[in-house]
C-alpha cells in the first residue's frame, strides 16, 4: 500500500521590460502523489509584479501572488495497514462491504481503507501575499523606501465521515467544519544614506517597522445527523445532536527600530556599526523592548604593502572580527499570560433537567516579567582566496553566549502546574565553521568544482536560577550552592541538550535469569547498567550518555561541467555522533500475536541477540527509560544532471533556450541506524525528476 | 516640476515616518487576548467563582472516566479488584517492582498513582486560586463569598483528604502559587487535616443544603466532614456530621422504585439507583455529591474519550482474540458488534483490564436475598449470561448460540485465562449504554460521587470504634435491609464487617485504597486490634492494617499468583502509601519533598513540618 508516486510541476512565465516599467506573470501548477496510497495534494498557484518608474526620483511596484493548496485526499492509514493479516478478510460476509476489521479484531485493527472510503474532506488553503512599495531618491545621497507587505490567509477544513462507516454507524454521521482567516502586515520605513569623499565611503541605513499578526479560528463538530447524513459536511443544520463550537482568536504585535553605518576606507578598512531596538506585544506586560548593539571590523590585509610578496599565490584575505547581540522571541503569543481556560459543565436543576454551566481551569502561570532572551556573540573570522581564486572560503570561530533562555521550566507538580515559562541562566556556545571552495580543473570542455563545510558546536549551561541555600541535617544553612535541575535534565557545566538516562548494556540472557529477576525483569528484556551495584534500578543509575545534537556536521558539494552543455552535480551531508532514541528496539508496539508488524529482530532463547529485546518485553518497569542508539550518516541527499542545448540548434528552432534535466533527490544514506531514516525515523522518499525549461 | 514633486516625495515620507513611529508607542505592544480568559478579569463576581467551582468538579470528574479510570488504581489496591490485563508488562500487579518512585505511575499501560498526585494538586490550586481572589472582589456580598469559599474549602478539602490517604505526609499550599516557587517542604497529614476540618466546619455553616446536582450543597460537605474526623479519630465528631446530614431529611435512602426502568416489574430499587438517567433525577434523594457527564451536551467532549468506558474495564474479556473455545474447540466468541448473537452490544466490549476478586463476587455475599447480588433480575452477570456468537460456528458447531462453558466435557478448560476472562460482574453498576462506541464500551453517565449509603457506613463506622455495635448494626441494616437482605445483629458488627458491606454498596464510588488507608491510620492510633493483632504508626510502614487485610481477602496477593506471561502478584506492607512521583521531589530543587518509607529515597527524608507555611 506504500506505491510508487508521480509527482509533477509545471510553471510558464512571462516578463517584459519596457523604460518605464516591467512586469512578470507566472502561472503554476502541481501534483504531487505521496507514497501512501491515496495521499496527495495539488497546488496552483500565480504571481504579479510591476515596477513602474513614474518620475525620475520616484519608481513604484506591486508584488501580488495567490496560491490554493487542496490537501483533501484522504489516504490509507499506515497503522490499520501494517496490522492487517495477511489471513484477513477484505470485505464482509456479504463480499461487498468493508470488514470493519480484516483481522475479526476490532479493539486491535481495522480497515485500512475505512477512512478512504467513508470519509470526505475539503481540506483548501488559500494565501494572497501582497508587497506595495515605493521607492524614492533624494539628494545628497539619500534614498528613501517605504514597503508594505500584507497577507491573508485561508483555511478550510471540511470534513464527514459517514455513518456507513461500520466503526462509527451509531453516531449517524459525524462533521467537522474548521475556518480560519489570519492577516498579518508589515509597514518598514527604510532611509538610506551613501556617500564616498575620496578614499571614505558611507553607507548609513535607519529602519523603523511595525507589523501585526492577527487570526480568527472557527471550529465546529456536530454528529447523529437526521434524516441522514448525505449531504455530507454541508448541512450542520440537520445534525440533532447539539453541536460542539468553539473559537479561537489571536492578536500580537511587533515593532523595530534599526540604525546601521557601514563604513570602510580604500576597501581596507571596514567597519560596522548597528543598534536595533526590537519590540514584541508577547512580553508586552513589562519588557515589550530590547536593544541589540553590535560592531564589526574587518580588515583586508592582502591588500597592504607588506602583503606584496605574497601576492603570487595570495589573491584576497581579510580579517573580521565583530562582537554583536540579538534577541530571541519565539514563544507563543499569549504565553506570559495567565490563561484560564474556560468550557462548559453540567448541573442538574431541582427539576432534573442537565443545564449547562461556566467552567474555567486555570493552564499556566504567567510570568510579566518575561524578556527578549538575549545572544551575545565574539566572532573571529577570516575570508581568503588563493592561487587565482583556485581556493576560497572562510574559517570562524565563536563564542556565544545565551542569557535569558526563554524556556518552560518544569516546576514541582505540587503547585499545580507541570511548567512555566521563564528566562533562564546562561548557556555557552563555543564552535567553528570552516567553508572551502575549490576549482579543481578548468579545461576547454570540462570544469570541477567543489564545496565542503565543515561544523561543529558545543555548548555548556553556566548558570541556571542562581545559587541557593544548602542546610545541614539539622536544618542549619551551611552555604548556598547552584543546584542542578534533574527533573528537566539540566546540568550546570553541561550540554543543554545531554542525554541523562539508563545505560542499556544488552539483553538479559537465558543464564541470567536469576540475577534479572531480582531487578525486576526477565530474560529477553533490556538489561540496565546498576552503577552503585546497590542490587536495584533507582535514579542514583541514571548516567550521561552522550548529546542528542551533532558531535559535527560537514556538507560537500561537486559540481561539473561537461563539454559546456551537461552540468552533472552532486551533494554529500553528514552529522556525526548524535544520540537518537530509539524505543522501537524493546519491541512493544502492539499485540504481535494478533496483528502483522514490520520485521524486526527480536530476542529469542534460540536468538540470544542483544540490540534488541524479546517481542512484548518489560519496557518499563521498575524505572522509565529509553533506549539510545548513534543516529551518524551520511546522505547522498542529491544528484543531478542537466543538458542545455548550444544556442546554435535553439535559434534555429527560433527558440532562446531549452534545458532538460534530471534529478535524484535523496539519492542513498549510508548510516549503522536501523529503523527507516536516521534523521527522522520515517520513510523518506527518493524522488526522481525529470524536467524540461523553455524560454521563448 | 521635479523640484516640486521632490517637496511633495519629503512630505510624504515625514508623514509615514510618523505613522511607523506609533509603532514605538507603549499600547502598540500591549498583548490584547482574545478568546482567553485571566484570574484578573474572571475571579471578580460571583459568576466568574462559580465557573471556578465548576472547573474544581470537572477537574476531579475523570476519576471515574475514560479508558483505565484511575479509580482502578484505588481499586487494585485493596480486596476487590486486580490488575487483569495478561498480555503486557506494566499494569501494577507485581507491586514490589512496578510501584516505584522513578516508574511509569500515570499512563494507562502502568498505573494511576501520579494522576491523583497531579490532578489532587490540581484541584487544590484551583481552590486556592478562588480562595486567595475572593476576599478582593469587591462586587461579591458578604453572604455571596461565604457560599463560594465554604465551597471552595470543600473542593481543597477533598483534594488533600484524598492526597493525605494514598500519600500520607505531603505538601499543603494553601495561597494561589503566582511564581516559581520551588521549595515544599512536607506537612504532617495530622496537621492538614486539622486544618482541613476547620475549614469544612466553616463551609457546614453557609453552603446552602441544596444547591444544583454536580455542584456543591452542605450535606456533601458534612460527608467529607465526617470522612475527616474518622481520619483524625474524632469519633464524636463524626457521629454528629454524619447525623447532620442524615436526620436533616432532605437526602434519603431511596427504598422504592423510581425513574425510566420503575415500570419494568422484574427491575428493583438497586437497579433503578444506578440507572444513568436517575442518578440526578429530581425523585432521587440519595445522592449527595455527583459528578456529571450528559452525552449531547459540549462538557461530554472535555472527557476526552467518548464515554466513560466503564464496561471496556470491567467486564470479562471474553473477545479479545481467540481465548474462548466452544467444547468442540472452536473459537467461541467474536468482537464484532451487529452479528446475529450481539453480545457486544449487551454487555459491552470488556478486556477485563479492572478484575473483581472472589472476595468482590463470592466471599461477600451472606444474604441469597441481597438485590446487589441478585443474578435473577439481571443486576449480576456471570459470563455464563453470555452465549457462543461467533457467526462462523452456525451450521457447523452445536455450540452456537448455547451459554459459555467454563470446561469442556472431559474437564478441559475452554478458556485460554481465567484471571482475564472468566468472572461474574455488577451489570447494575457497570450497565452504561453507549452509542458512541461500536462496540459499546460505557457511555456518558452522572456519577456518585457520595451517597448517603456511605454516610450511613460512616457512621456505623464511628460507633463501632467507640465500641457501640448495636448502633453501628441500626446503621448498616439502613443500607442492607434496604436491599432487601435480613439485618444484621450487634453480634455480627465488626470493622470488617462494615468494610464489606462498603464492598457490596460502594463498588466503583468509593475510593477503595484511600477507605482501607485510614482505617489503617486509626488501627494504628487507636491500637484496637483486628484479628488479634495491634499496630502502631511508628511502624505503619511495616506493618499495617491495610496490607493484611487485603492479605486475607485479595487470594491474587495472598498466593502470589503468576499470570500467564509469567507476572506475579504481590503486594507489601510498604505500599499502605504510594511513592511520592520522582519528578515531583526532583523539580522541587530548593527544599526536599519527603519520600515515603520503602521507596527508594527515603533515607534523604527530613522531619515534616507540624505547621502548614503560609
Amino acid at each position: 500500500m506504500n506505491e510508487n508516486a508521480l509527482q509533477h510541476d509545471h510553471t510558464i512565465s512571462i516578463s517584459q521590460r519596457r523604460d518605464d516599467y516591467n512586469y512578470y506573470f507566472s502561472v503554476g501548477y502541481l501534483e504531487n502523489n505521496g507514497l501512501t496510497v491515496g495521499d496527495r495534494y495539488k497546488t496552483f498557484r500565480t504571481r504579479f509584479n510591476l515596477e513602474s518608474t513614474i518620475a525620475r526620483y520616484l519608481t513604484v511596484g506591486l508584488n501580488f501572488q495567490f496560491a490554493e493548496r487542496d490537501e483533501s485526499s484522504v489516504p490509507v492509514n499506515m497503522n490499520d495497514l501494517i496490522r492487517t493479516t495477511p489471513w484477513g478478510s477484505y470485505y464482509g460476509t456479504d463480499g461487498v462491504t468493508l470488514r470493519a476489521s480484516p483481522n475479526d479484531d476490532p479493539g486491535n485493527n481495522s480497515h485500512p481503507f475505512l477512512g478512504q472510503t467513508y470519509e470526505r474532506r475539503l481540506y483548501k488553503y488559500d494565501n494572497f501575499f501582497a508587497s506595495a512599495y515605493v521607492k524614492g531618491k533624494l539628494p545628497w545621497g539619500f534614498s528613501y523606501q517605504v514597503n508594505f507587505t500584507p497577507r491573508l490567509d485561508f483555511l478550510r477544513e471540511y470534513r464527514h465521515q459517514s455513518a456507513l462507516n461500520p466503526l462509527l454507524a451509531s453516531r449517524k454521521g459525524i462533521v467537522n467544519r474548521r475556518n480560519q482567516t489570519v492577516y498579518t502586515w508589515q509597514l518598514d520605513n527604510v532611509l538610506n544614506w551613501n556617500k564616498k569623499y575620496g578614499k571614505h565611503s558611507f553607507d548609513a541605513t535607519f529602519l523603523v517597522n511595525a507589523e501585526k499578526f492577527q487570526s480568527w479560528n472557527t471550529n465546529i463538530q456536530a454528529e447523529n445527523f437526521a434524516p441522514n447524513d448525505n449531504l455530507g459536511f454541508s448541512s450542520l443544520q440537520s445534525a440533532t445532536q447539539a453541536p460542539v463550537v468553539s473559537s479561537d482568536d489571536q492578536y500580537a504585535t511587533g515593532d523595530a527600530l534599526m540604525g546601521r553605518l557601514n563604513y570602510n576606507y580604500d576597501q581596507k578598512y571596514f567597519l560596522t556599526l548597528t543598534e536595533r531596538r526590537d519590540g514584541y506585544s508577547a512580553f508586552g506586560q513589562q519588557n515589550p523592548r530590547a536593544n541589540f548593539p553590535s560592531v564589526a571590523l574587518a580588515w583586508a590585509f592582502s591588500d597592504e604593502n607588506f602583503m606584496k610578496n605574497a601576492s603570487s599565490w595570495l589573491d584576497f584575505a581579510k580579517a573580521r572580527i565583530s562582537y554583536g547581540e540579538n534577541g530571541n522571541r519565539e514563544i507563543g503569543r499569549y504565553a506570559a499570560l495567565s490563561n484560564l481556560n474556560s468550557g462548559t459543565y453540567v448541573y442538574i436543576s431541582a427539576a432534573g433537567t442537565p443545564i449547562n454551566v461556566g467552567r474555567v481551569a486555570g493552564s499556566n502561570l504567567a510570568n510579566p516579567a518575561l524578556k527578549w532572551e538575549r545572544n551575545s556573540s565574539i566572532n573571529f573570522g577570516i575570508d581568503y582566496s588563493i592561487l587565482k581564486g583556485v581556493i576560497s572560503g572562510s574559517i570562524d570561530l565563536y563564542d556565544r553566549t545565551t542569557k535569558d533562555l526563554l524556556v518552560n521550566r518544569t516546576l514541582p507538580s505540587v503547585t499545580g502546574f507541570n511548567s512555566i515559562l521563564v528566562n533562564l541562566g546562561e548557556v555557552k556556545n563555543t564552535g567553528f565553521e570552516i567553508a572551502i571552495n575549490t576549482n579543481n580543473l578548468k579545461t576547454k570542455n570540462v570544469e570541477w568544482r567543489s564545496t565542503i563545510s565543515l561544523w561543529s558546536n558545543r555548548n555548556k549551561i553556566v548558570n541556571l536560577y542562581g545559587p541557593t541555600p544548602d542546610y545541614d541535617a539539622s536544618g542549619k544553612q551551611i552555604g548556598t550552592s547552584q543546584k542542578d535541575d534533574i527533573a528537566n535534565g539540566w546540568f550546570i557545566g553541561r550540554n543543554i541538550n545531554t542525554v541523562f538516562d539508563y545505560r542499556v548494556l544488552g539483553v538479559w540472557q537465558t543464564a541470567d535469569a536469576a540475577e534479572a529477576r531480582k531487578y525486576g525483569y526477565k530474560p529477553g528484556d533490556f538489561r540496565l547498567e546498576d552503577t552503585n551495584g546497590d542490587g536495584q534500578y533507582t535514579i542514583a543509575d541514571k548516567q550521561f550518555l552522550g548529546m542528542t545534537t551533532p558531535e559535527f556536521s560537514w556538507n560537500l558539494r561537486n559540481e561539473f561541467k561537461l563539454f559546456k552543455s551537461f552540468d552533472f552535480a552532486f551533494n554529500l551531508y553528514a552529522r556525526m555522533g548524535q544520540l537518537t532514541q530509539f524505543n522501537e528496539a524493546k519491541n512493544v508496539d502492539l499485540f504481535y500475536d494478533r496483528a502483522q508488524f514490520y520485521q524486526r529482530p527480536y530476542w529469542t532463547p534460540n536468538n540470544p541477540i542483544n540490540d534488541y529485546a524479546a517481542m512484548m518485553s518489560n519496557a518499563g518497569g521498575p524505572v522509565t527509560w529509553n533506549v539510545w542508539r548513534k543516529s551518524t550518516f551520511v546522505r547522498l541527499s542529491n544528484i543531478s544532471l542537466a543538458y542545455t542545448l548550444p544556442s546554435a540548434t535553439t535559434k534555429k528552432w527560433k527558440i532562446d533556450a531549452l534545458k532538460v534535466y534530471f534529478n535524484v533527490v535523496n539519492a542513498g544514506v549510508i548510516s549503522n541506524w536501523k529503523y527507516f531514516d536516521p534523521e527522522n525515523k520515517a520513510l523518506t522518499p527518493q524522488n526522481f525528476n525529470f524536467g524540461m525549461n523553455l524560454t521563448l | 516640476m521635479n523640484k516640486k514633486f521632490n517637496k511633495i516625495f519629503l512630505l510624504s515620507v515625514i508623514l509615514l515616518v510618523s505613522i511607523a513611529f506609533q509603532g514605538c508607542k507603549k499600547d502598540w505592544l500591549e498583548p490584547k487576548p482574545l478568546s482567553i480568559y485571566s484570574p484578573e478579569n474572571t475571579f471578580v463576581d460571583v459568576l466568574g467563582f462559580k465557573a471556578g467551582l465548576a472547573g474544581c468538579a470537572n477537574n476531579y470528574r475523570g476519576e471515574w472516566y475514560g479508558d483505565g479510570a484511575p479509580i482502578i488504581t484505588e481499586l487494585i489496591f485493596s480486596e476487590v479488584s486486580v490488575e487483569g490485563t495478561n498480555d503486557k508488562t506494566g499494569p501494577a500487579q507485581n507491586m514490589d517492582l512496578q510501584i516505584r518512585p522513578d516508574a511509569n505511575l500515570n499512563s494507562v499501560d502502568f498505573n494511576r498513582i501520579g494522576w491523583f498526585w497531579n490532578q489532587m494538586y490540581i484541584g487544590i490550586r484551583m481552590a486556592n486560586t478562588i480562595l486567595t481572589r475572593l476576599p478582593e472582589a469587591t462586587a461579591v456580598s458578604q453572604a455571596n463569598k461565604d457560599i463560594i469559599q465554604g465551597q471552595a474549602f470543600f473542593y481543597r478539602a477533598y483534594g488533600y483528604y484524598r492526597l493525605t490517604h494514598q500519600f500520607g505526609d505531603v505538601p499543603c499550599p494553601v495561597k494561589e502559587v503566582t511564581s516559581a516557587k520551588t521549595d515544599f517542604q512536607t506537612v504532617k497529614r495530622e496537621v492538614i487535616l486539622t486544618r482541613m476540618k476547620q475549614d469544612l466546619e466553616f463551609a457546614v455553616k453557609f453552603v446552602p443544603w441544596v444547591t444544583e446536582k454536580g455542584d456543591v450543597n452542605r450535606a456533601a460537605c458534612y460527608h467529607l466532614l465526617t470522612k475527616i474526623n474518622l481520619a483524625l479519630g474524632l469519633f464524636d465528631d463524626a457521629i454528629a456530621s454524619a447525623s447532620a446530614v442524615i436526620s436533616n431529611g432532605t437526602y434519603r435512602l431511596m427504598v422504592n422504585r423510581f425513574g425510566v426502568d420503575a415500570s419494568r416489574a422484574e427491575r428493583n430499587v438497586i437497579w433503578d439507583l444506578h440507572r444513568p438517567d436517575n442518578k440526578s433525577s429530581a425523585a432521587n434523594a440519595e445522592g449527595l455529591f455527583m459528578v456529571t457527564s450528559r452525552l449531547g451536551t459540549p462538557s461530554a467532549w472535555t472527557d476526552g474519550t467518548p464515554g466513560m468506558r466503564i464496561m471496556r474495564q470491567t467486564v470479562p474479556g471474553v473477545s479479545i482474540g481467540s481465548t474462548i473455545f466452544t467444547p468442540s474447540g472452536k473459537v467461541g466468541m467474536v468482537a464484532t458488534s451487529g452479528v446475529e448473537i450481539d453480545i457486544m452490544n449487551i454487555f459491552g466490549r470488556g478486556i477485563g483490564r479492572c478484575r473483581s476478586t472472589s472476595y468482590h463476587y463470592n466471599m461477600i455475599w451472606d444474604d441469597i436475598k441481597d438485590l446487589r447480588h441478585d443474578s435473577t433480575s439481571g443486576n449480576w452477570m456471570y459470563p455464563e449470561n453470555m452465549r457462543y456468537n461467533n457467526p462462523a460456528l452456525k451450521g457447523t458447531d452445536t455450540a452456537y448460540g448455547l451459554r459459555l462453558r467454563l470446561r469442556g466435557p472431559t474437564g478441559t478448560l475452554l478458556c485460554e485465562d481465567t484471571l482475564r476472562r472468566w468472572y461474574p460482574w455488577p451489570h447494575y453498576k457497570v450497565y452504561i449504554p453507549d452509542t458512541e462506541n461500536t462496540p459499546m464500551q460505557g457511555g456518558h453517565s452522572d456519577w456518585y460521587v457520595f451517597r448517603l449509603a456511605e454516610t450511613f457506613l460512616l457512621r456505623a463506622e464511628a460507633y463501632m470504634w467507640k465500641g457501640d455495635a448495636a448502633a453501628a448494626a441500626a446503621d448498616v441494616n439502613a443500607v442492607r435491609t434496604r436491599a432487601k437482605c435480613s439485618p444484621y445483629t450487634a453480634a455480627d458488627m465488626s470493622i470488617g464487617t462494615i468494610l464489606d458491606e462498603r464492598a457490596r454498596e460502594l463498588y466503583w464510588e468509593e475510593p477503595r485504597k484511600t477507605e482501607l488507608t485510614r482505617i489503617a491510620y486509626i488501627f494504628a492510633k487507636t491500637g484496637l486490634p483486628y484479628n488479634g493483632k495491634t499496630y502502631t504508626t511508628a511502624n505503619f510502614s511495616t506493618s499495617n492494617f491495610m496490607i493484611d487485610r487485603i492479605l486475607e481477602k485479595n487470594e491474587f496477593y495472598r498466593k502470589n499468583f503468576v499470570t500467564i506471561r509469567g507476572d506475579v502478584f504481590r503486594i507489601s506492607q510498604y505500599h499502605v502509601l504510594w511513592p511520592i512521583p520522582q519528578e515531583a521531589i526532583l523539580a522541587n530543587t530548593d527544599a526536599r519533598i519527603n519520600q515515603n518509607i520503602g521507596y527508594s529515597g527515603a533515607s534523604s527524608n527530613v522531619p515534616p513540618l507540624d505547621k502548614i507555611p503560609d
